[in-house]
């Protein structure tokens, strides 16, 4: 795919100032960027102001691949199935080392650049790290503050309790809220 | 884009320039993307773990869209209900599964398009009216036919099975335990019915047992003739052994007679078939069995135990 003179090349800066270059069609695995580059804008430099450097690397890695697997299943025919089994696998190994803080990073960027496959790989990865967690592990794991004040959290423990309870006045109290 | 409409630009240079600040960057998820997560996290820890990590996951744990899909099969049933107590300060034995619908059904409302339940957890059909008037949309799925089969296959296995229905009655369920020997007065003929049937699997299990007792009893059996004389007098020197022994009776008289039996015959049908009228394999004789007179077996006892442990 290398050797082509049509290709062209979409210049991206990252939120820390670093320019990457990338094919087109690269870039257009991003919806976001799609439309823009559909409202031609190709040869101005493309401001991502949420993503820096070594996340939007890895974005860029993540569509390479994308279009790789679509242009290669393309000429050989390959069965969707089989297709479908190696991006899986692949997706699995892309965010196998990837930390929580890079993750977040990542899932911001997924969301903001509109490439779904992506934000998926991060959800899915988010919920394996939350599944079976307690509270504060959950906490630590994910640099989040436990903010409740003590009346707060009270009010979160009390305020399910109407469901439990036989007598109809709390019915009533909880569906008017 | 959105992102710096709604965002101080100062807190994004922090983040997105230099990396930095950790915790701010976890208050940047967007509440949709805390959602898509939460939806797929289970049921069980959509309820009782996000609300109370931070302010923020707890208002997106209660946006409609995370209580898209309610599978209540993914709630184990006496842990979860413990759990929830615990954590929602809720008085023990308020909580049923009924009131969690409703519950769950005023945090979805609309959103909820998928319900499965279970007819063991037995729902009221005032929660189930609650939730299809707030979630019109939901397609309900009754999951556990065969689960509730289960159950009552289990609740029978409790009763005739030796040692396995002893040990998750006291684990976990104390109240249907309590059902159980009541029930058991009334069953009792019954059992006597499926013993011969059961009799044959267990045969298997026991013949391991004999052969263990019966290499035992040569060894044992000397002694054994000595303990049997003190027996009838001494049964409450309890020594440490955990288990029960298999051939009990009505405790203490018969005792030394039903040893000789056991050692005599040696074929479970028949073993089966005296003992069942008085005892058995009932759980509450069991415990009575246990406090007085499992000391008087000795050595056989834990090979019995030993051998139904391992199966």
């Amino acid at each position: 795919m290398s050797e082509s003179t049509e290709k062209k090349m979409v210049r991206l800066r990252s939120s820390d100032g670093e320019v990457f270059e990338v094919e087109e069609s690269v870039a257009k695995v991003a919806k976001t960027l799609q439309d823009m580059l559909e409202e031609d804008c190709a040869d101005a430099v493309i401001p991502i102001t949420c993503v820096r450097a070594p996340i939007l690397t890895k974005v860029i890695d993540y569509c390479k691949d994308q279009v790789m697997i679509s242009s290669s299943s393309s000429t050989t025919n390959n069965p969707n199935e089989r297709t479908e089994q190696e991006r899986k696998a692949w997706g699995q190994k892309f965010m196998e080392g990837v930390d929580s803080s890079t993750l977040c990073e990542l899932l911001v960027a997924s969301n903001f650049l509109n490439i779904e496959g992506l934000l998926n790989l991060g959800v899915d990865k988010m919920v394996s790290m939350i599944q079976g967690k307690y509270p504060q592990e959950i906490r630590d794991m994910f640099n989040v503050v436990n903010d409740f004040t003590p009346e707060e959290e009270e009010e979160i423990r009390n305020q399910n309790a109407w469901a439990f309870e036989r007598d109809p006045y709390y019915k009533k109290r909880s569906s008017s809220k | 884009m959105e992102y710096s409409a709604s965002r101080e630009r100062s807190e994004w240079d922090c983040i997105f320039i230099n990396g930095e600040d950790e915790e701010g960057k976890w208050k940047l998820l967007l509440p949709e993307l805390l959602q898509m997560i939460f939806e797929k996290v289970s049921l069980e820890e959509r309820i009782l773990c996000l609300p109370f990590i931070c302010k923020s996951w707890q208002k997106a744990s209660r946006s409609p869209g995370c209580w898209k899909s309610l599978d209540f099969r993914q709630l184990s049933r006496p842990e979860f209900s413990a759990r929830f107590c615990r954590a929602y300060d809720i008085m023990n034995g308020r909580f049923s599964f009924s009131g969690l619908l409703k519950l769950l059904a005023s945090f979805g409302e609309v959103a909820v398009q998928e319900l499965v339940l279970r007819k063991a957890d037995h729902i009221t059909s005032d929660a189930l009216a609650y939730a299809l008037e707030k979630c019109p949309g939901v397609k309900i799925e009754w999951a556990d036919e065969e689960e509730v089969e289960v159950n009552e296959v289990q609740l029978l296995n409790e009763d005739e099975d030796d040692y396995g229905g002893v040990d998750w009655g006291e684990d976990e369920d104390d109240v249907e335990e309590e059902d159980e020997v009541i029930e058991e007065e009334v069953v009792a003929e019954e059992e006597e019915e499926v013993e011969e049937e059961e009799s044959e699997e267990e045969a298997e299990e026991e013949e391991s047992e004999e052969e263990a007792e019966e290499e035992e009893s040569e060894e044992v059996e000397e002694e054994e003739s000595e303990e049997v004389e003190e027996e009838e007098g001494e049964e409450e020197v309890v020594v440490n052994h955990e288990e029960e022994s298999e051939g009990l009776e009505d405790e203490d008289v018969e005792v030394p007679v039903n040893e000789d039996d056991n050692e005599v015959v040696n074929e479970d049908g028949e073993h089966h078939e005296s003992n069942g009228t008085n005892v058995s394999y009932d759980d509450d004789n069991y415990d009575d069995e246990f406090d007085n007179d499992y000391d008087d077996y000795g050595d056989d006892d834990d090979n019995y135990d030993d051998n139904d442990d391992y199966e």
